[in-house]
């Protein structure tokens, strides 16, 4: 037997050899197919992109554009406001270029190089104009810059309100490269991707340098991508610092150098390319960049100018002229000198445009004006266009909105209920949703809706008070029955003039085998009544009276010729507001009266512009006669007095002083506040209230009014302050106020009373 | 044989094999993905033909949607204009109201008003309607108390065939314009014309 130690078997090992042999080709094989597979995919997405749409353009919403005119009433510090809203910029010298003005001390003249615009009927194509004004703040002429001929009106663009995206906010208008300054293209090419005409989507050279660079710096300094890789990245990548990115964003580059001309890939990176936030929306291309940075158009820039947007690519907002103007600055003159090196600028265009100021223009509001009127727009754009061509066909929709009122209506709501609020402190207290207002403001020749406030706070709730909340009208109803009863054609027992004397006392009204009995406020009546204290006053038991006797059909068919909706019954709640309405149907009955007697329509879009300039859809103006001008003086003259002597005699008081009509509402249950009022130019409804059943507690003339008086002292400031026309077949007489017929001297309070021709009393007073 | 040889011999064996598998599985992935030129020109032209269809398509749904609405549809077609263009009688009294407002120092908005009725009656001249229409209903915005601007969108709508429309604005027109007799038998026959009665010629 042997004991001696034994060796063991050697193992048993796989030799290299064999397992490079059956590892390796398989690998090689499966990352063939799939780069393979991975070229074939890439080379259909670049092909779907490039040969579709692009990219997605929002349809931009404008506001109303502003005319001036020889006259009109115009602050300087009014027309420099709108200027700068407009994105136009002060100079000290006689403006040259377009989106300049100049203020001049004496005479006061504003000079203006207007900016060049496409409206839908005509093209603005940006000429200088001279504005004088008057020291009592009106424009005194209108000359052209340039000519000295004489001019009797110019109009400043309108004000983009807002855009309608779709998921990507993306603000962006394509440019074909023959469009683009040639400076610009250079400029770009030159400091983003010198050798972009030479090589084949991937910049070996470039990617040596900024592998070297960063390897000497132990972290990224330099990238090494092209115009093409960057563009790849944006297109269909992420930011995402990865070696896959990279990898795929390099692949891709290949390809698409292999199947489109260098020509399309710089046009769509220079309409594709970031260069600055506006808000929540990105700011996309070089036409978008030039207007949002300087107020221009890409060819209008100069070399400053362009350099600076060719340097902003790198980081759109750390070199941000509106927030660094500083870096901005450094980042221009670092292009410029690249410019330079490079042989692309002279001596003497580097040393012209290194003297050049910034030029920047102050970035438009970042908040989403007018929210409530930019839903309404879109809810009536969505009855004709599909969504996705609202947020992708690049539509212009010139709308009727004025963004100074619109401004004084904001700021009118919410000041108004904060101080009823401070006030009335019941009102904070929890419940019924919130203190809420409503107020829409149209010219009431055109329909056109000028201002709209749908509520108190739109992030909180986007419910549109203006249009879809339904609310009793209270007293705003009651001049709609005298309308009727005053009417040449009205039906009933007794012709109905200002001056007529109805008993104001309770009574039974029986209709239907019902009663109704309308309750004064305060239950305080006042016996015989003329028509017109009636209205003044707003005295229930008369006005019931009234519509009791003229019939409240005649009542309900007067309403829905003036706008009401059609759904309003006959019934005898309605002569005193008991029916639900909008504001929207209000603000049309009372544009009647406004008028003259003309119903229209209200109307909030004007046109609708396609891209290539082509109208694709307008509404213009519609009138229809709904009551002659003589009954529709009637009723403004009647409610002149509510502002004079009656329920809002506060307007006065609160600082408004212009010719006025209107009428205070409030329900019997204090739920709802009204005021409809009305100027020769302006009308305007407002309503306050909480959404949800709870009391408010406030008379129209408390909380409604004065919201309407802060809102109007605005509107009526850009107006000339008119009397309302007197059409024919209406005459005048001096009566008594109370017993309404001709005043004799020994009347004290006497009133110049509105007649029908014909149909004015002679019977002298004989009550004093 | 030698035992070396024989495992030399098996791995290269193993190593061919592997090969040929991965050739074959590689040759029938790529048969499968390989396109030619030509394809990837078809392809490209399918692609560009299946967008131009979407885009008719589209097209089609957007002008379907235009026509399916009433009254606010507006497209500027052309309508045979019915009568003579020029308003004659109109265009005197216009000029003659614009002067004595100048020269009497009417109020602003008046004298707006005016102004911008006759740039429009020179952008109907011109053959610019949809600028003139713009012209007019600023008018009527800045002051509707005078009746020219109304004349002139009457006008313009009853060449148009919009009759209704026309209706509204010439009995405006007739409430406020200047007592003149031959003005206001021009509007009498412009409103005629309106209601579709007219026969006669155009006043002189």
């Amino acid at each position: 037997m042997s004991y001696a130690w034994e060796a063991p078997p050697p193992k048993r090992r796989l030799p290299f050899l064999t397992l490079f042999a059956l590892v390796v080709p398989p690998l090689l094989a499966v990352a063939l197919t799939a780069g393979w597979v991975f070229y074939g995919n890439v080379e259909e997405l670049l092909a779907a992109k490039f040969d579709g749409r692009r990219w997605d353009f929002p349809t931009k919403i404008y506001s109303d554009h502003y005319p001036v005119y020889v006259g009109m009433p115009l602050s300087r510090d009014s027309l420099v406001q709108r200027l700068t809203r407009l994105g136009y910029r002060q100079v000290p010298v006689l403006p040259t270029a377009r989106g300049e003005y100049r203020l001049v001390e004496f005479p006061p003249t504003v000079e203006i190089r207007l900016k060049a615009f496409q409206y839908p009927s005509y093209r603005e194509r940006g000429r200088g104009v001279r504005i004088e004004l008057s020291r009592r703040e009106f424009v005194s002429a209108i000359t052209d810059l340039d000519s000295d001929e004489v001019l009797f009106d110019v109009s400043l663009e309108p004000v983009v309100v807002t855009g309608l995206h779709g998921d990507i906010q993306e603000d962006r208008r394509e440019m074909k490269l023959a469009e683009i300054p040639v400076p610009l293209v250079r400029a770009v090419v030159t400091v983003e991707d010198r050798r972009f005409f030479e090589h084949f989507g991937l910049d070996l050279r470039g990617l040596a340098r900024a592998v070297i660079v960063n390897l000497r710096a132990g972290g990224v300094r330099q990238g090494g991508s092209t115009l093409t890789q960057q563009l790849m990245k944006n297109f269909f990548l992420t930011d995402a610092r990865t070696l896959t990115r990279k990898l795929k964003e390099a692949v891709m580059a290949l390809v698409a150098e292999k199947n489109f001309s260098k020509e399309a890939i710089l046009e769509s990176y220079l309409n594709e390319i970031y260069l600055g936030q506006k808000g929540p929306v990105g700011v996309h291309g070089i036409w978008e960049a030039a207007k949002f940075y300087f107020g221009r158009e890409p060819r209008e820039l100069g070399m400053g100018q362009i350099a600076l947007l060719a340097g902003l690519i790198r980081a759109p907002n750390y070199y941000s002229p509106h927030t660094h103007p500083d870096r901005a600055l450094e980042r221009r003159n670092v292009v410029l000198r690249t410019m330079l090196r490079a042989g692309e600028i002279d001596q003497r265009t580097y040393k012209a445009a290194l003297g050049e100021p910034l030029a920047v223009v102050a970035p438009p509001p970042s908040t989403q004006g007018s929210p409530y009127f930019v839903d309404y727009v879109r809810r009536e754009l969505q009855e004709t266009f599909p969504n996705e061509v609202l947020t992708s066909e690049g539509y212009s929709v010139f709308t009727t909105l004025d963004p100074e009122l619109q401004n004084a209506a904001e700021q009118a709501v919410s000041g108004g209920l904060s101080r009823l609020e401070q006030d009335f402190p019941f009102l904070t207290k929890p419940g019924g949703g919130g203190l809420q207002a409503a107020l829409i403001a149209t010219n009431p020749r055109t329909g056109a809706i000028v201002a709209m406030v749908g509520g108190r706070n739109y992030r909180s709730t986007q419910f549109n008070r203006v249009t879809d909340a339904k609310r009793q009208p209270g007293s705003v109803f009651k001049p709609i029955v005298y309308l009727t009863a005053l009417s040449a054609e009205s039906p009933g027992s007794v012709h109905y003039l200002p001056t007529t004397i109805v008993d104001d006392a309770p009574f039974i009204w029986e209709y239907d085998k019902k009663q109704w009995e309308p309750h004064n406020y305060d239950d305080e009546y006042f016996g015989p009544v003329t028509i017109r204290r009636a209205l003044e006053l707003s005295l229930n038991a008369a006005t019931a009276s009234v519509a009791r006797d003229v019939g409240i059909e005649a009542v309900r068919d007067m309403a829905v010729r003036l706008g009401i909706d059609e759904s309003i019954p006959a019934l005898p709640a309605i002569a005193l507001g008991g029916w639900e309405v909008s504001p929207l149907e209000i603000a049309r009955a009372y544009g009647v009266f406004a008028s003259g007697g003309l119903a229209t329509e209200p109307i909030s879009i004007a046109k609708v512009v396609s891209r290539e300039g082509g109208v694709v859809e307008g509404n213009r103006i519609a009138i229809r006669s709904a009551i002659s001008p003589a009954d529709a003086y009637l009723v403004t003259h009647l409610l002149e007095g509510v502002v004079e002597r009656g329920t809002a005699r506060k307007l006065r008081r609160i600082g408004f002083t212009p010719p006025a009509a209107g009428k205070t509402g409030t329900t019997n249950d204090y739920n709802d506040a009204w005021f409809a009022g009305y100027t020769r130019d302006v009308l305007a409804v407002v309503w306050v209230g909480f959404d949800h059943s709870r009391k408010l507690g406030l008379t129209g003339s408390t909380a409604a009014l004065p919201i309407w008086t802060e809102f109007m002292k605005y509107a009526a400031a850009g107006k000339e302050p008119r009397p309302f026309e007197v059409p024919e077949g209406i005459v005048f007489e001096d009566v008594d106020i109370d017993s309404g017929m001709v005043a004799t001297w020994a009347c004290r309070d006497t009133v110049r009373e509105a007649f029908l021709e014909g149909e004015e009393v002679s019977l002298r007073c004989r009550a004093h | 044989m030698n035992t070396l040889l024989l495992s030399r011999l098996r791995v290269a064996c193993l190593a061919v094999f592997a090969l040929v598998v991965s050739a074959v599985l590689a040759a029938g992935c790529a048969t499968g993905s390989y396109v030619s030129d030509a394809q990837l020109e078809r392809a490209k032209q399918e692609r560009r033909a299946k967008y131009q269809s979407e885009e008719r398509e589209k097209r089609r749904i957007k002008r379907e949607h235009r026509e399916a609405r009433s009254w606010a549809g507006w497209i500027d077609e052309q309508v045979p204009p019915e009568g003579p263009a020029v308003l004659r009688r109109g265009d005197l009294v216009l000029g003659a109201a614009i002067a004595r407002a100048d020269y009497a120092g009417a109020s602003a908005t008046r004298l707006t008003h005016l102004r911008m009725t006759a740039a429009a009656r020179n952008a109907v001249a011109e053959g610019n309607t949809e600028r003139a229409l713009d012209l007019l209903e600023r008018a009527i915005a800045v002051d509707g108390g005078e009746g020219f601007a109304y004349l002139y969108l009457g006008h313009i709508y009853t060449r148009r065939g919009d009759l209704e429309r026309a209706s509204g604005f010439l009995q405006q027109a007739r409430r406020l314009l200047p007592p003149d007799p031959a003005l206001q038998d021009e509007v009498q026959w412009l409103t005629d014309m309106a209601s579709g009665g007219a026969q006669a010629g155009m006043p002189r």
